[in-house]
């Protein structure tokens, strides 16, 4: 410890990045929570667990599949902006994705997971998780199976998402049109 | 009062060991006043080691322990009450930080403790902020985060626990990282980031258990980050492991030190890796089957560019080495010139396992010789392992004849005794 203010001034700089991750990441999300407007995804969720981050079921989503536009000059891995519409049936419909945001309209930011001989591209959305407490989310995914088993639409596993300005947060995870955490409460599963 | 006492002894003992090198370079003691020295107060300064060390401990479990209370996910709370709560560890871990620069910054159990407490209570807060917001998988982002906001604290806090926790992370970083966007420079990249670190430790505390510790976790988390950011090493992984190896033992000769093996992780790393490689040319099979033949298309150069900064390292060391008249150590560098030299070809697999097993021999018998000139103990028992491993490899192996074993056998066994009859001429006085 001989240079005390210089170590001082990194542990500054280590407090500040510290804060600043967390702080902002929880904010920005927050935002898109209140603010953000709402979409609905088809999904199909089973149970792994996190070392770190506990234990979620993963998501796994519908249409995914988009086709890449013409010169767009896409590769797997690149971070593009995805513009949403909702269809008739009141789910998300991912547009074709670009590098540049949509002049007007929502649009998440995703990375593409691969594109294939056709030019149609897999995107791999910024969520595809949603943890519950640790005995919860086994028995979220029995809720799903049970649910499936009964002879119910895959539509009926589905997430909601806020979307604000690119950002967006995982809402709620619905089975059978009920709250995961309200059908657990209520003893499904 | 006791435990204090003794604590102070230990601190005090600990400084006196850290001086005497200098003291001794100085003229200000002579070496064997220095050895006295350090034969009295060793034990002293080790009490102090294992009193920090549990202190270090505790602060390493109980941030692991936050982590492990973070994935229960407690979402029955609001989502404003879990981020204060989760805020709460990582607030106090920076105070304990601040006063163990401001208070006790000789205390190197509150420097490292508070320094590895405040990392996980950070990687916990990170991990639950992901958690309360359902962000995605990305787990090598998640690490590499983590590993990087840790860095300005091993630095500040002179942290060596924390920077093998920064390099257990950035392996962890580069294996759940996609194939595709593994990049070893960058890998490279993020441990020289630890150097410093390594590098000015090892000078204040040269063969203490910190330094040994620091690089005997580093080195082998570099080796594995780099084996696993490049998966077509693993197709020239006699070659890489050999010249690796070679590295390690040639640098730890450029460092100097004749502690025992367990005080140079480096040496003992490479010695390791160098007889593995060594011993396995032994073997016609290796020659004839070995996989480098089977991938290699005959360009060394497309093993990579960190392949080939390591080989060209090892082999301007083993030029110096040449250069100075280091014969035996130049010797080491064999094996992997004859794995270079047979990128691609199909070599002639008896000759050359032939050759390996009288070279392997030879280089026994000359660390053997070595160890005896320079009465070093250690070296007479790495030449007699390294002898009898041999011996039992080709004893009991059978891709040669019994007669040509036989024949092997007794003519190396009347070279030893003629050795040994020429030794004791020399030596009688």
């Amino acid at each position: 410890m001989k240079r005390p203010a210089f170590a001082f001034a990194l542990l500054a700089a280590a407090a500040v990045l510290q804060w600043a991750g967390p702080v902002s990441l929880a904010v920005q999300s927050e935002r898109t929570l209140r603010e953000g407007t709402r979409y609905y995804l088809r999904t199909a969720p089973v149970d792994p667990v996190d070392a770190f981050r506990g234990r979620y079921v993963a998501l796994s989503f519908e249409g995914l599949r988009v086709a890449v536009p013409a010169g767009a000059g896409l590769q797997a891995g690149d971070r593009v902006c995805v513009p949403l519409t909702t269809g008739p049936d009141r789910f998300v419909r991912f547009g074709p994705p670009r590098r540049e945001p949509p002049a007007q309209g929502d649009y998440l930011v995703a990375r593409i997971a691969w594109i294939d001989a056709a030019q149609v591209a897999t995107l791999r959305l910024p969520f595809d998780r949603y943890y519950l407490e640790e005995r919860a989310a086994p028995a979220a995914e029995r809720a799903y199976r049970d649910a499936h088993r009964a002879g119910a639409e895959r539509g009926d596993a589905y997430v909601s998402v806020r979307v604000r300005d690119g950002h967006a947060v995982l809402e709620e995870l619905f089975i059978g049109n009920v709250p995961v955490r309200r059908l657990l409460a209520a003893g499904g599963g | 009062m006791k435990e204090e006492r003794e604590s102070g002894m230990a601190k005090n003992a600990a400084w006196l060991l850290g001086e005497l090198p200098e003291l001794e370079r100085a003229g200000v003691i002579d070496a064997p006043t220095a050895a006295r020295l350090r034969a009295r107060y060793a034990d002293a300064a080790q009490g102090g080691g294992a009193l920090g060390l549990s202190a270090i401990l505790g602060a390493l479990l109980v941030g692991l322990g936050l982590i492990l209370l973070v994935a229960h996910n407690w979402d029955q709370w609001s989502r404003g009450l879990r981020l204060f709560i989760t805020a709460l560890p990582l607030a106090g871990g920076q105070a304990a930080c601040v006063y163990a620069l401001w208070r006790r910054p000789l205390s190197q159990a509150w420097r490292e403790g508070a320094a590895a407490f405040t990392a996980l209570a950070f990687a916990a807060a990170l991990a639950l902020v992901a958690q309360i917001f359902q962000f995605g998988g990305d787990l090598d982002r998640y690490l590499l985060s983590c590993a990087l906001v840790a860095l300005p604290l091993v630095y500040a806090l002179d942290a060596s626990l924390l920077a093998v926790l920064v390099g257990a992370a950035l392996l962890g970083w580069v294996g759940a990282q996609d194939g595709a966007a593994r990049a070893p420079l960058l890998v490279l990249l993020a441990y020289a980031t630890l150097l410093p670190h390594a590098i000015s430790v090892w000078r204040r505390d040269r063969g203490s258990l910190r330094s040994v510790l620091l690089i005997g976790w580093l080195v082998p988390l570099l080796f594995a980050a780099l084996t696993v950011a490049m998966p077509w090493v693993r197709h020239y992984g006699w070659l890489w492991i050999g010249a690796c190896a070679l590295l390690l033992i040639l640098l730890d000769d450029g460092l100097g030190g004749e502690r025992s093996l367990v005080r140079r992780p480096l040496r003992a790393y490479g010695e390791l890796g160098w007889a593995l490689v060594a011993l396995a040319t032994t073997f016609p099979e290796f020659w004839r089957e070995h996989w480098l033949a089977r991938y290699a298309d005959g360009a060394l150069l497309q093993a990579g560019v960190v392949l080939g900064l390591v080989l060209a390292a090892a082999g301007l060391l083993a030029l110096h080495a040449l250069w100075r008249r280091q014969w035996l150590l130049a010797a080491l560098a064999v094996p992997v010139a004859a794995l270079a030299l047979t990128q691609g070809h199909a070599p002639p697999a008896v000759p050359l396992a032939v050759f390996f097993n009288a070279y392997v021999l030879a280089i026994g018998v000359a660390v053997i010789q070595a160890g005896l000139h320079t009465r070093l103990l250690r070296l007479v028992s790495s030449g007699l392992t390294l002898i009898a491993v041999l011996v039992l490899l080709r004893f009991f192996g059978g891709e040669w004849s019994f007669v040509a074993r036989g024949v092997a056998f007794v003519a190396t066994g009347l070279g030893f005794l003629a050795a040994h009859a020429w030794l004791r001429r020399k030596v009688r006085p």
